[in-house]
């Protein structure tokens, strides 16, 4: 079941959908089609009757609220779609994902100088909830990544990026190549890396291992540590704050 | 059945940063190398204020270099709790301090003892201008206007016990103190040491 979606991708969405209800039509019988339509409609009336009657619960707890997030992606309908209209109202759902994204990016900013703006979603998480205080709405990081991508298409550089056994935030616009991600998976399992270090596992040679951990550097991502030999490219996401 | 052994909780719990190895070299990026520096005088002024410690100096191991502001030698101990790390095996060196302490310079929160000389330095942790207004405050409100106090009374005697100002180093108060005469608050009469000078709060 194709989404609805606005504007021109909308539309052609839509012209989409028509065709492929027009192939379906084919295949199926005219009664058969008919079923199917008023099936997804009482389907789509029953998620709103639970909704309605599970709003509290959708609202204080994290791993409910991720069940039912993804019982209306199988469905085709999408809470976080639009600001107005039957889900945000009822569920408020709409405003919950937007203050988070703006605390989002309120951690980051306030992070990027130490961290390059890579930060991982295990800091973020704790930096929110106490952001948060102890009263508020408890969220998970299932939250933090839905939110995440409603702040996406506003383009300031927001993703998340999965390195190694790590989730990070990124929040600068900046392409991580191939090399910078290579290296931050190496650096994942310790926090750091060192020249030494990628030249041996990697098999690069010293020159293109020091350069790409120059660019970290560069970048913000990395800090130095030369009171050991070799020297130590920490990087600041990885470091518990 | 033993009674619970107290332990008294440290003054200040360093924030996790001071952990973090690289913290003690001087990053190269400029941008990291100024929210490392920032992150250092928060550090410095967050302990000197929650210890009252008044005086830093630039190495952290060895005698303190007498300084007019720690004749009893405390300087090293909080520089060799501030700048150095002994569970991550790292420590500030002597340019490294220099610099930061420069940097709180610059902010207003520090003097050097003797500057060309950069061995050790004043703290402080509040800016005279915001000691001024709360010495002033306390004149007000106690109805010390008009009347001459000494330094001693001010630093330790019993009607400024309580206040955030009671034990504070004489340096900074004078510089206080200065700066409320500057403002036309107060008069200031010289006496033969700085803890003999009295003041008149208008």
């Amino acid at each position: 079941m194709a989404r609805r979606r606005a504007g021109i991708s909308g539309l052609q969405q839509q012209a989409r959908t028509n065709q492929e209800f027009q192939r379906a039509g084919e295949a199926l019988s005219q009664s058969q089609l008919e079923q199917l339509k008023s099936q997804l409609a009482i389907f789509k009336s029953h998620l709103e009757d639970f909704a309605r009657k599970y709003r509290k619960d959708i609202k204080r707890d994290p791993k409910f609220r991720m069940h039912f997030q993804r019982m209306c992606t199988n469905i085709g309908v999408d809470p976080l779609a639009s600001n107005k209209g039957f889900w945000s109202e009822l569920l408020g759902v709409g405003d919950f994902y937007y203050e988070l994204g703006v605390q989002i990016s309120e951690i980051c900013i306030a992070t990027r100088e130490r961290n390059g703006g890579l930060i991982d979603v295990t800091d973020l998480k704790r930096l929110l909830e106490r952001m948060r205080g102890k009263d508020a709405q408890e969220i998970s990081e299932d939250d933090i990544a839905r939110s995440i991508k409603t702040l996406k298409p506003l383009g300031s550089g927001f993703d998340v990026v999965v390195v190694g056994n790590r989730k990070l935030v990124q929040s600068v616009p900046r392409e991580l190549n191939a090399d910078f991600s290579t290296l931050l998976g190496l650096a994942q399992v310790k926090g750091f890396t060192t020249a030494r270090d990628v030249a041996e596992r990697l098999g690069w040679d010293t020159e293109r291992a020091q350069r790409v951990l120059n660019d970290l550097l560069k970048d913000g991502i990395c800090w130095l540590d030369v009171q050991v030999d070799p020297p130590e490219y920490w990087v600041a996401g990885f470091f518990k704050s | 059945m033993s009674a619970a052994k107290r332990t008294i909780p440290p003054l200040y719990a360093f924030p996790s940063i001071h952990d973090f190895p690289p913290f003690y070299t001087i990053q190269p990026t400029l941008s990291t190398r100024g929210k490392q520096l920032q992150l250092w005088c928060d550090i410095i002024l967050q302990y000197c204020a929650a210890t009252k410690t008044p005086s830093l100096s630039t190495s952290t191991t060895g005698p303190s270099p007498s300084s007019p502001s720690s004749p009893s030698g405390s300087a090293p101990s909080a520089s060799a709790a501030l700048f150095t790390n002994d569970k991550i095996r790292r420590r500030l060196d002597r340019d490294a301090i220099t610099t930061i302490i420069d940097e709180l310079v610059k902010q207003g929160n520090a003097e050097w003892d003797h500057p060309t000389k950069r061995d050790s330095c004043l703290v402080m942790w509040r800016k005279p201008e915001q000691w001024a207004a709360a010495v002033a405050k306390w004149a007000f409100e106690t109805g010390a206007t008009n009347s001459i106090c000494t330094m001693y009374e001010l630093l330790h005697g019993e009607l400024t016990e309580g206040h955030d100002f009671h034990g504070l180093d004489e340096r900074t108060m004078v510089k206080a103190l200065e700066a409320l005469a500057h403002d036309g608050k107060a008069q200031l009469f010289i006496g033969a040491t700085d803890i003999e000078m009295g003041v008149k709060f208008f």
